[in-house]
């Protein structure tokens, strides 16, 4: 591994602070009444420093097992860390398939951070506890970045903002093309810390008219023959033209989105806004994009955004056609399985059912490296009416009265800044009011557990499906004159194949290697077999017949049998290599 | 030769320029590129502005030395993408040097420097360039990155080499009963592909001069590096070919050029020197405004575009005679993503090939239309030998593309590379065609070795290397005499009555190449003209906006029509400014119009 690891003296030094652990039954996530090592707070969001700080504690309570690879700096300077959780004691990460998993890219985007702490925290504490979970880091690693987009967090949460501003990472964009950099953002007029919505009352002259059940709600009135005209108008985000060219919030700090970066079918900027002057272009995204390429081990890559609650795999755009069917039934089992961890998520391809995205993170990963990769939208607005199901409509009074029933009777009416007055420089007296930041886009603080441990769980099952090799069958056949067929069975229980059908089909990575060696044989010949029942159908090694290699790789729940023809007598092992697994071996003895 | 121009370049002191290029390695050019700036005080200066993946510092000029004026145009010149492409180096260099041994001897400058700012990088792909002052000699292409192309599980085991010991890595070819290639009937040297519709039998295969070192049967197929710097750049990439690199600038060098090009935002115009031609052969061109497909846009060089480029390549046949194509494929290329996204105009120049004589089969036009059409003559064309356009013959010439001649046709015409041998034996260059020689291969057994020796299509013969060398800084001062400048004219006030003022102006650029290309009003990577209207203490715009940004300005006499009412200002006060990044600056005081 290339990038430094750092954090150990760390996390030896504040191991002492934590509490002693009391092993009891159940385990962390119910309320069986064991209690957790390191106990967190899941009831609510934390900031950039924050997030590390809570890694760093549990660091501290499992050195062995989590530790942090300093992979790069953000445009501001912020540390990008990889925490890798392994447990050594059955090898290293390398040797082991990894999930990589990552939240944030987006600065606004924040719950998928605290998934990300809670997978960590969740396997951690279950460790020794839990059987599954025992397995599953015995024969997998996990590769965590909390944060793809540190910056953007560490400005959401310090700064005024909106649910959907500070996107971006914080390099200086003209985006304006006045030549002058971000100098043309949301302006918090009134300094209460939140930007909000402008409105101006306007008299018989506007196109909005109160709501006659709650004044606080705009409702556009309807086009109408009989000269009925609305007394408002809406005049945006709270903000001010800095610059004086006539628009108003037009150059906010930063411009550009880091999920339209990834190299496959990247598309610059003036095609796919955000895109950049050419791929991985911000130091955050090449710093991650040299770590993937740095781990062939990655077999699993899941990336936590928000909202809308799904699923969301590739193609990102209808060019890309469809992906081959043998991947479609992974990602459909995987999918599928999330819809129903998942309530209210929906599972979805990219361009067909959301939007095109040119150069998005999971489409590069899986087409460009070949691997099972899926993002998920965190959090959907029904789930705050659950009684409601999927229905069509969601709501009962109106998406805004909704909201405002929420707010009211569940936050006590904490996430909405009452309409209050102010005067603008440009247009005069005028309102400012509105929900905050923290109400739409993320959930509640009482919902926060609840949708970071499923999809946590999702990740975790998503991780089981990784490749696992096992000799499952191994004989020699004696043929006569010192020469026996060995036939050795190849088999991989889990859904996902050991190199997909799209790294197969465009040479991804490094072929599977089948090999047989042993003091005192000699392999005459060797191949894979290509019917179960029939031994003589095989194709048959050009060359190196003790040395095998394939492109497909060992299908998921699927098996590779291989029969090789050797002379002699002794110790015979046979094994299977590939990236995205750990090494399968078994011997026999030929007499 | 190639020894001969190295001793050359050690004993040349850099106090009077070399009289023809130089092929010079890599501390020989970076020592001479800073001899530029320290030898010619303010003439250049050295901005390093990265390293090579081996660790070589990338060097580029800037001439003049210093910040340059608020908005002067510049030119950047790039040369040597292409690894092979080691003359166009050697030419970027005699012209930094030559500028500025003008700059100090002709008491100021010539006027390409009073026009633009030169970037010169010299050797953008210092590494793979490298190889060719190496024994045994060969073409690089390939650098950074390695793959394993033959999916053996071996990386780069199995490199092209010099089997022979000749001192070049040249091809093998070998009779083998699956071999596509038949000897051209025009010339048995050069081979072309059989034809099955032609009743024609392949008879020899060819591989690059290498050994079989894995034993898979196939020679030379896995070198140690794969990348084509030229085909790393973010337009057009490849992705999955072993040759474009991991991702889109991926490559050190390519990202230190993007880079360069993003930063100095004065750049108006590119030059490179190299593998691509534009100007000889028209590239693809699209309608303006063509749709889009699934939001891709249509590809090619938007119309106003390839207009000037035209132009351009009409100008550069007149100055140079040169009728070298492109010897490169443009995914991927430095040239498309300058154009494709960041808006600029590539002028993209092949220095030299080999000339070949298309005059065969063809009716001879008369001399005054050859003169009209094709320019002056190079003279290297043999005398009463006309170069054409139009050759019957595709390129068979490049083993993975070729294509033999059209089938249907009674007669084969000779290939390109019958052509080329013509002009070598003409010319009595034989060293750039090694004669196939037999030879017992350690793998394959009897082959035969030869073929065109490295770089024999890419360097001129040394006698022509001045001449060929002035002409294109003669094309490079043109170019330098055709960068956008904006200009206020009609400056005018019209008194409206009670203090109100009408303020107009036109802004126009009367150079071929435009403020804005077409291709940057798509992009929206080069910055808008700004037009500042400056008026006194206490005057107010009535109408218009007092800083405006004009979304279009083409070259050729684009014109934009600006208009303001003012109040409250007496005439005579009233300026009116306009800057750029790269088309200069300009302003007016309007007059009260008659």
């Amino acid at each position: 591994m290339s990038a430094t690891f750092a954090g150990l003296a760390l996390a030896l030094a504040s191991l002492a602070q934590e509490p002693a652990s009391t092993p009891a039954t159940g385990f962390a996530g119910t309320a069986a009444g064991k209690e957790p090592r390191v106990e967190i707070a899941w009831n609510r969001f934390y900031d950039a420093d924050e997030i590390y700080a809570l890694l760093d504690r549990l660091a501290a309570a499992w050195p062995d097992l989590l530790r942090y690879a300093l992979i790069g700096h953000s445009e501001e300077n912020r540390e990008m860390r990889v925490y890798v959780l392994n447990d050594p004691a059955s090898g290293p990460d390398t040797s082991k398939p990894a999930m990589w998993v990552d939240g944030n890219v987006h600065g606004n985007e924040v719950q998928g951070s605290e998934a990300v702490v809670y997978l960590a925290w969740y396997l951690l504490e279950n460790r020794g506890h839990n059987p599954q979970v025992d397995k599953l880091l015995e024969g997998s690693a996990f590769y965590l970045l909390p944060m793809v987009n540190p910056d953007g967090r560490a400005a959401w949460f310090r700064d005024a903002h909106t649910g959907s501003s500070s996107r971006s990472g914080r390099r200086p964009v003209d985006d304006d093309g006045d030549g002058r950099y971000d100098e043309d953002g949301p302006n918090d007029l009134d300094g209460d810390g939140h930007i909000v919505q402008m409105r101006k009352h306007v008299p018989g002259q506007g196109d909005y008219r109160l709501s006659a059940d709650d004044p606080r709600i705009l409702e556009r009135v309807p086009d109408n023959d009989r000269g009925i005209r609305g007394d408002w108008i809406l005049l945006g985000q709270e903000g001010l033209d800095d610059d004086g060219d006539g628009r108003i919030n037009e150059d906010p700090p930063g411009g550009y989105d880091m999920n339209r970066s990834w190299p496959s079918m990247w598309e610059p900027d003036h095609v796919q806004y955000g895109a950049g002057p050419y791929p991985l272009y911000w130091s955050e995204t090449r710093s991650v994009a040299r770590f993937i390429y740095a781990h062939p081990n990655i077999a699993s890559v899941q990336s936590f955004h928000n909202a809308g609650g799904m699923i969301l795999r590739g193609p990102g755009a209808e060019a890309f056609g469809n992906y081959p069917r043998e991947d479609e039934r992974v990602y459909d089992e995987l999918g599928r399985k999330g819809e129903r961890m998942l309530p209210f998520y929906r599972y979805m391809v990219i361009w067909r059912d959301l939007y095109t995205v040119f150069g998005g993170f999971v489409t590069w990963t899986y087409e460009g490296l070949g691997i099972i990769s899926f993002t998920n939208e965190l959090w959907n607005d029904r789930q705050r009416f659950p009684a409601r199901g999927q229905a069509q409509p969601w709501w009962d009074e109106g998406p805004q009265a909704d909201r405002h029933f929420f707010d009211d009777a569940l936050m006590m009416g904490d996430g909405f800044v009452d309409w209050h007055p102010y005067e603008h420089p440009l247009y005069g007296p005028i309102e400012i009011g509105g929900f905050k930041k923290d109400v739409g886009r993320v959930p509640p603080s009482f919902m926060i557990e609840e949708m970071i441990h499923r999809n946590a769980l999702f990740t975790i099952q998503h991780a089981a499906a990784m490749p696992r090799v096992v000799v499952a069958e191994l004989t020699a056949t004696a043929l006569g004159g010192g020469l026996h067929a060995v036939d050795a069975l190849f088999r991989n229980d889990h859904a996902i194949p050991t190199r997909t059908a799209r790294a197969a089909g465009q040479k991804i990575g490094a072929p599977d290697v089948f090999t047989i060696q042993g003091e005192g044989l000699e392999t005459l010949a060797g191949g894979f077999r290509t019917d179960r029942f029939r031994p003589e159908r095989i194709e048959l090694a050009e060359r190196e017949p003790g040395r095998l290699l394939s492109e497909r790789g060992v299908p998921g729940r699927g098996e590779v049998r291989v029969r090789w023809f050797v002379r002699g007598s002794g110790e015979a092992t046979v094994s299977w290599r590939g990236e995205k697994g750990r090494e399968a071996s078994a011997s026999l003895r030929i007499p | 030769m190639p020894i001969l121009s190295i001793l050359a370049a050690v004993t040349c002191a850099a106090q009077s320029p070399a009289a023809a290029p130089e092929l010079v390695p890599y501390e020989e050019l970076a020592r001479r590129l800073r001899a530029v700036a320290s030898e010619h005080p303010g003439a250049a200066d050295v901005l390093p502005y990265g390293r090579s993946r081996e660790d070589r510092e990338l060097l580029a000029l800037r001439m003049p030395a210093g910040e340059p004026p608020r908005g002067k145009p510049a030119i950047l010149v790039v040369a040597n993408i292409e690894g092979p492409e080691v003359f166009s180096s050697a030419l970027a260099l005699w012209q930094a040097e030559r500028i500025a041994h003008r700059w100090s001897t002709g008491g100021k400058s010539l006027d390409l420097l009073d026009s633009a700012t030169l970037y010169v990088v010299a050797r953008a792909n210092p590494d793979a360039a490298e190889a060719r002052f190496r024994s045994p000699r060969q073409e690089l292409q390939e650098g950074g990155r390695g793959v394993d192309n033959d999916r053996d599980g071996r990386q780069g085991e199995d490199p092209p080499s010099d089997v022979d010991g000749d001192g070049l890595v040249t091809t093998i070819r070998v009779v083998d009963p699956e071999g596509e290639w038949i000897e051209d009937p025009a010339d048995a040297r050069a081979m072309i592909r059989a034809e099955a519709g032609r009743g024609e039998v392949g008879r020899w295969k060819l591989w690059p001069e290498g050994r079989d070192l894995d034993g898979d049967e196939r020679v030379a197929e896995d070198p140690e590096h794969d990348t084509w710097l030229g085909r790393n750049f973010a337009q057009d990439w490849r992705e999955h070919d072993p040759t474009a690199g991991l991702f889109p600038m991926d490559e050190p060098e390519a990202r230190a050029l993007a880079d360069f090009a993003i930063l100095h935002k004065d750049i108006a115009l590119v030059v490179t020197y190299g593998a691509i031609d534009n100007l000889v052969e028209k590239p693809k061109s699209v309608k303006s405004g063509a749709p889009a497909s699934r939001r891709i846009p249509a590809p090619g060089v938007i119309e106003p575009d390839a207009e000037v480029l035209a132009e351009i390549g009409r100008r550069y046949a007149e100055i140079t005679g040169a009728k070298f194509k492109s010897r490169a494929e443009p995914a991927g290329s430095f040239q498309e993503w300058i154009y494709q996204q960041r808006g600029l105009i590539p002028v993209a120049v092949v220095p030299w090939d080999i000339p070949m004589d298309e005059k065969q089969g063809e009716k001879s036009k008369p001399a005054g239309e050859q003169e009209a059409e094709e320019g002056a003559e190079k003279p290297a064309e043999e005398a009463g030998e006309t170069p054409s356009e139009e050759a019957g013959a595709e390129k068979p010439s490049d083993p993975k593309r070729g294509r033999g001649d059209k089938a249907g046709e009674d007669k084969r015409t000779p290939s390109d590379d019958a052509r080329r041998l013509k002009w070598i034996d003409a010319k009595g260059e034989s060293s750039r065609f090694v004669p196939w020689k037999r030879f017992e291969h350690p793998e394959l057994g009897e082959v035969e070795i030869g073929g065109f020796a490295p770089h024999a299509r890419i360097e001129p013969p040394e006698a022509e290397r001045a001449e060929l060398a002035e002409k294109h800084l003669e094309f490079l001062s043109f170019l330098g005499g055709a960068l956008p400048r904006v200009e206020l004219g009609e400056c005018e006030l019209t008194d409206l009555g009670g203090g109100l003022l009408e303020v107009e102006a036109a802004l126009t650029n009367r150079s071929l190449v435009p403020a804005l290309s077409a291709s940057a009003a798509r992009t929206d990577t080069v910055r808008r003209p700004r037009v500042v209207l400056k008026l006194p203490e206490g005057a107010t715009v009535v109408a218009g906006l007092p800083e405006t940004l004009v979304r279009r300005l083409g070259g050729a006499g684009a014109r934009e029509e600006l208009r303001w009412l003012v109040h409250g200002a007496p005439a005579g006060s009233i300026g009116i400014e306009v800057d750029t990044d790269s088309a200069g600056t300009a302003r007016c005081v309007p007059e009260v119009k008659r």
